[in-house]
């Protein structure tokens, strides 16, 4: 997403023109009634997830070998193209036949169109499912390579500050 | 024998049509103008909803007249009716819609990436052969500057009373009146308009009007985002307190206008906002995130905010249901700033310029 309008520094965040309230009092009355709120409120600030595509495949650190198999699976199911949901009616020879072809192809027509309806409210259902799967793994793969990092720098802290061993001296 | 002369041919030429969208609605009301001034004019546009083919007529029917090599182009997004005017040479009063910037789709649908890059694009290889740029806002004016045009002028939306004064849709009226406060967004889902946000502003407010409501109306698109706010609404347990309506008849819209305690607009990107002037003229006071357009549109009317603290929007968003008096006052203010916009104003400006060009 592109950045908001950025905040102007010093300006109340409020901007209202009226004879009798400023946006300045207008910011005091609300700080005012948030004090009054119950305190659990002012503690309980939500986190809400992003619109999208929120987690794209990650990029494989150099040097990191614990998560090679798992990214050749993550590529191949990032690169999958999604389903087409618009299969063409197609063509058989019963529809050149004069004036019954023409019926046949209207009946053949209307209740290919009802089998599509549904198949593609089925086909949207699964390609959602399956953004959702993938977006959960991309997710997750990141993290644990941010964990993995995080643990192989404690441990090089923790070799720095373990006595050397008789062999190391 | 006498022949009468036949009148001068000046066109209109739009990417999509489809009722009830802002785009279409200017050009309908534009061409009546045209008309009424002596012109032969019609709609041509490459999208043509069903509810607009008796309006509209297709890209393909268009041909040349021997008469004018002026013609009328909106610009919204790319197409493929910009690169016909192109090949076509004709002279451009172009009108500049905006653009919705190309990365509020990149987590969503690439081809809508694709499609916003070719209009940016666009909008800076139709300069040479436009004889005159409008902007529906200031703010637009300032991108058609940056695009390289230099003759330019803001032509707001008009705003149709007679669409406005309308009676209630009764039954939706007493079925609303159950539902206070009652929030409501005008608008098709879509990410930069953030009606996600909205679902959120009413979290908190639920927390002071236990029974607040969000009804969120505009069509729903295919960017499957209308989706991913229902399930936000059912994560945060609001199922039942957020509406989305899909697109409704304008006497519906109206009626959801009227009954509505606060008009909320968290959008990010706006190139006119035209529910703003809908809200000001049916005296529904406005709480809008100050983005893009949204300060040029609004100017004093309305109140306006600049950061997105949930926890306080919600205490303003109650201040403004609940306090009256400072209601009427922002109703009043609103009123008056949308005289501007009322069709006899705007068609003064449209007229002026047509003139020029045409004389």
């Amino acid at each position: 997403m592109p950045p908001a309008t950025p905040e102007p520094q010093g300006q109340p965040w409020i901007e209202i023109h009226d004879e009798e309230v400023t946006a300045s009092a207008l910011q005091e009355a609300i700080e005012t009634r948030l004090q009054a709120r119950p305190s659990q409120w002012s503690s309980g600030h939500l986190t809400f997830p992003t619109f999208g595509y929120a987690a794209p495949l990650p990029e494989l650190p150099p040097g990191v070998h614990q998560f090679t198999t798992l990214h050749h699976h993550l590529r191949q199911l990032n690169q999958m193209p999604p389903p087409d949901t618009t299969p063409l009616l197609v063509e058989s020879p019963a529809l050149r036949v004069p004036i019954l072809g023409r019926l046949w192809r209207q009946i053949r027509g209307q209740a290919h169109q009802l089998v599509l309806f549904y198949v593609n409210r089925l086909a949207a259902r699964e390609t959602a499912v399956t953004n959702h799967t993938i977006s959960a793994l991309n997710e997750l793969t990141r993290l644990a390579q941010q964990q993995q990092a995080e643990i192989d720098q404690l441990r090089a802290e923790l070799r720095r500050w373990q006595p050397p061993t008789d062999d190391e001296s | 024998m006498n022949r009468k002369p036949s009148p001068r041919a000046l066109h209109q030429f739009l990417t999509g049509a489809t009722a009830g969208d802002a785009i279409t609605d200017q050009a309908l009301l534009l061409r009546s103008w045209l008309r009424e001034l002596g012109f032969d004019s019609h709609l041509y546009a490459q999208h043509i909803h069903d509810s607009m083919a008796a309006e509209v007529r297709s890209l393909a029917a268009y041909r040349p007249a021997r008469d004018g090599r002026l013609a009328i182009y909106h610009h919204s997004i790319g197409s493929d009716v910009a690169n016909f005017l192109q090949q076509n040479q004709l002279e451009l009063l172009l009108i500049h819609h905006n653009v919705t910037p190309p990365e509020f789709f990149e987590r969503v649908n690439p081809a809508w990436v694709q499609l916003a890059q070719l209009g940016q694009a666009q909008l800076r290889a139709l300069q040479p052969q436009t004889v005159l740029a409008l902007a529906d806002s200031a703010y637009n004016e300032l991108e058609l500057h940056a695009a390289g045009y230099e003759h330019t002028a803001v032509l707001p939306i008009a705003l149709a009373e007679a669409q406005l004064d309308l009676p209630d849709n009764e039954p939706l009226a007493a079925e609303l009146q159950g539902k206070r406060p009652l929030l409501l967004f005008v608008g098709r889902l879509a990410p930069n308009k953030r009606q996600e946000d909205l679902v959120k502003l009413l979290y908190y407010l639920r927390r002071i009007q236990p029974e607040a409501q969000l009804v969120l109306l505009g069509d729903r698109w295919d960017l499957k985002y209308d989706v991913w706010v229902e399930d936000l609404a059912a994560d945060l347990g609001l199922e039942t307190a957020v509406t989305l309506t899909g697109k409704v008849s304008q006497q519906d819209m109206v009626t959801y206008y009227r009954a509505a305690d606060l008009y909320v607009s968290m959008s990010e990107h706006e190139g006119f906002g035209k529910p703003f002037i809908e809200s000001m003229y049916l005296g529904l006071p406005i709480l809008a995130y100050q983005s893009t357009s949204v300060p040029y549109t609004l100017a004093d009317a309305g109140v306006q905010f600049r950061k997105k603290d949930y926890a306080r929007l919600a205490e303003l968003a109650d201040i403004l249901v609940t306090n009256q008096s400072l209601r009427q006052r922002i109703i009043a203010r609103q009123r008056q700033r949308c005289q501007g916009f009322l069709e006899a104003q705007v068609r003064q400006v449209w007229e002026e310029k047509i003139c020029q060009l045409t004389r």
